[in-house]
């Protein structure tokens, strides 16, 4: 996620100042649950940082979301 | 509000596959949460309506839908960060709607008794919803309502989590 943290990653979508395809991050919260930050879609799919996607359902990614 | 997004039939079937996913799993879960703009029909639901739809779900999953055997359902509702550690006594809607995270949506989710038991209830601190939250809830069952605040290394400001625990 670029060094910034999940809040400037966010702000960052809202000026219009990141990669197409992105709705939102989500900060993980170390539990069982929420185990880590993720990274979720427009189409509404969403990826976990260490890079495995969240309830089985990915696409594939463009060169910019990588 | 409802007439605009709450197509209830896709909802209740969006939710049942959320269900059916978790059960399917067999006690392996991990990482279920389901935030409620995931649920069929409600992908453009805007931050002003996420708590009142949350409790409109909640309510829906509670009445109208079987418990998973020993799984407890709750709701996550991240706050926004803050610069001081919260303290929480009581919690009215309108503290909610104004507090609630600009990013991202509440969520939906199942813990079986023990993790609830060995993480959430150390970990999580009691607090009491006022009428004008409970008055959004239509349930026999029993409500529980926490929070957690953290100091978070990466935004140098306290994160701030409300939780509903729903138990029979």
């Amino acid at each position: 996620m670029g060094g910034k943290s999940v809040n400037q990653l966010n702000k960052a979508i809202q000026t219009g100042k990141t990669t197409r395809g992105i709705k939102r991050f989500d900060k993980g919260r170390g539990t069982k649950n929420l185990p880590q930050d993720e990274v979720h879609f427009d189409n509404g799919s969403s990826l976990y940082r260490d890079g495995t996607w969240r309830h089985g359902k990915g696409h594939k990614l463009t060169n910019d979301q990588i | 509000m409802a007439g605009i997004y709450l197509h209830e039939n896709k909802v209740k079937k969006s939710i049942e596959d959320w269900e059916n996913a978790i059960i399917s799993l067999k006690g392996t879960w991990e990482g279920n949460n389901l935030h409620i703009d995931e649920i069929v029909s409600l992908d453009k639901i805007t931050r002003s309506e996420w708590i009142n739809f949350s409790f409109m779900i909640l309510n829906i999953l509670v009445n109208k839908f079987k418990s998973i055997d020993s799984l407890i359902l709750f709701l996550q509702i991240e706050l926004k960060y803050s610069l001081k550690k919260m303290s929480l006594d009581k919690l009215s809607l309108k503290w909610l709607k104004e507090n609630v995270s600009e990013y991202t949506p509440p969520s939906l989710n199942f813990t079986s008794l023990e993790y609830y038991t060995d993480f959430y209830e150390k970990e999580l601190v009691t607090c009491k919803p006022n009428n004008s939250i409970l008055e959004l809830i239509h349930s026999s069952k029993s409500l529980d309502f926490f929070y957690r605040t953290s100091f978070d290394e990466d935004e140098q400001m306290y994160s701030r989590e409300v939780y509903v625990f729903i138990r029979d």
